[in-house]
């Protein structure tokens, strides 16, 4: 079989085959040069002889993209009504509807979602032998997920907390006792999330050590730094009675 | 004076403070000289600061995801912070080990924000 250059493949309608799942169109790709039809529709581009077959990946994988998305928007509304969108059957369509609402987060939806699928048609084109496995990591290499300043807007402060508690309580379950939000990041200077756990018994070195990979994961999923002082229960663990009253006087209790 | 050669002397004052067994001060230190040398990073991003926001932003933005200064070196920058936090504001003692330690980390992230920056230039 001829081996293709990836820059002959209609690597667009490749892309589009690989997310078709409706039982009429049927894809092919043509070995020796690259062009992608569909038979069973409108316009139908019956395959050639030695036309490839395509079958759609599973949708798993798409939903996948559509959970790192809104993963990276920070838009506080928009990012709860797109989790909320996802949720159950029908969330790529009700994905969809709910992104007219941003127009910006649409386009920003585009690109990610164009890149995603590139670099899966070019997997799909090295499993198939029909390009070279080095060619097509190249191309993958090429195509890393776009930085999306559209995604970038107001921080919800709290909104963060509440997912680092989350993942706190994964790793204390029954140790933990409060989550505290003492600060909210500051977008004029220094945008830092503050926060103080309260567990049962803890040596505040050495839990931070202990959280440090969940601290460090939502600070770089959010552009942002989210510290953490982890407290034992007993006031003995911090010698700084004032630092103690200021979590108590001004924090918001976020678990 | 610019930023990278202040976070040089930050580190030897961190290194001295620690030696002298004065843990929360060599943390502190330790944690300025990160400080500067991310704000080094920044500077030489241009306006980029303004765009961004804020320093965490605009670092981890610009300077990491755009810029491609190793993950590793800002998630030791924001621990640095961390530990400071702890030192200074909450006032909880520091062994000589993590003083010891924290330089050691600093260390690491002004030679490699310098290294990046050399590549810049």
């Amino acid at each position: 079989m001829t081996v293709l250059d990836p820059a002959q493949v209609e690597l667009d309608s490749l892309c589009e085959a690989l997310e078709d799942h409706s039982d009429e169109a049927h894809w092919w790709i043509d070995p020796r040069t690259g062009h992608v039809g569909v038979e069973g529709v409108d316009q139908d581009d019956p395959a050639p002889e030695g036309a490839l077959f395509i079958d759609p990946l599973p949708s798993r994988e798409s939903y996948r993209d559509l959970e790192d998305f809104i993963g990276r928007v920070r838009h506080p509304r928009a990012r709860e009504m797109l989790t909320r969108a996802i949720a159950g059957r029908g969330a790529f369509r009700r994905f969809k509807d709910t992104l007219f609402e941003f127009p910006d987060l649409r386009e920003a939806w585009f690109r990610f979602h164009d890149t995603r699928m590139e670099r899966r048609g070019l997997e799909w084109l090295a499993d198939a032998r029909l390009v070279e496995r080095d060619a097509a990591e190249k191309g993958m290499e090429a195509r890393p997920d776009p930085l999306l300043e559209e995604l970038a807007g107001p921080l919800d402060p709290a909104m963060v907390a509440r997912q680092v508690s989350e993942d706190l309580h994964d790793l204390y379950a029954s140790r933990l006792r409060k989550v505290v939000l003492c600060s909210k990041g500051d977008h004029g200077d220094d945008d830092v999330i503050d926060l103080c756990v309260i567990v049962d018994e803890a040596d505040p070195w050495a839990e931070g050590e202990r959280i440090d990979d969940i601290l460090w994961r939502h600070s770089y999923e959010n552009d942002i730094v989210v510290r953490a002082i982890v407290m034992g229960d007993s006031a003995a663990t911090v010698s700084s009675a004032v630092y103690r009253a200021r979590v108590a006087e001004l924090g918001e209790v976020v678990r | 004076m610019n930023a990278l050669p202040r976070a040089h002397q930050e580190l030897k004052a961190a290194s001295l403070l620690a030696d002298a067994g004065l843990g929360a001060a060599a943390v502190s230190r330790a944690w300025k000289a990160a400080a500067l040398a991310v704000e080094a990073a920044i500077t030489e991003t241009g306006d980029a600061k303004r765009a961004a926001g804020g320093v965490a932003g605009t670092f981890l933005q610009q300077v990491v995801k755009k810029g491609g200064l190793d993950p590793s070196v800002a998630r030791l920058w924001r621990s640095l912070w961390e530990r400071e936090r702890l030192a200074d504001t909450a006032g909880i003692d520091v062994s000589p080990e993590r003083s010891r330690a924290a330089v050691a980390d600093a260390e690491r992230v002004v030679a490699a924000t310098a290294e990046w920056l050399d590549r810049k230039a």
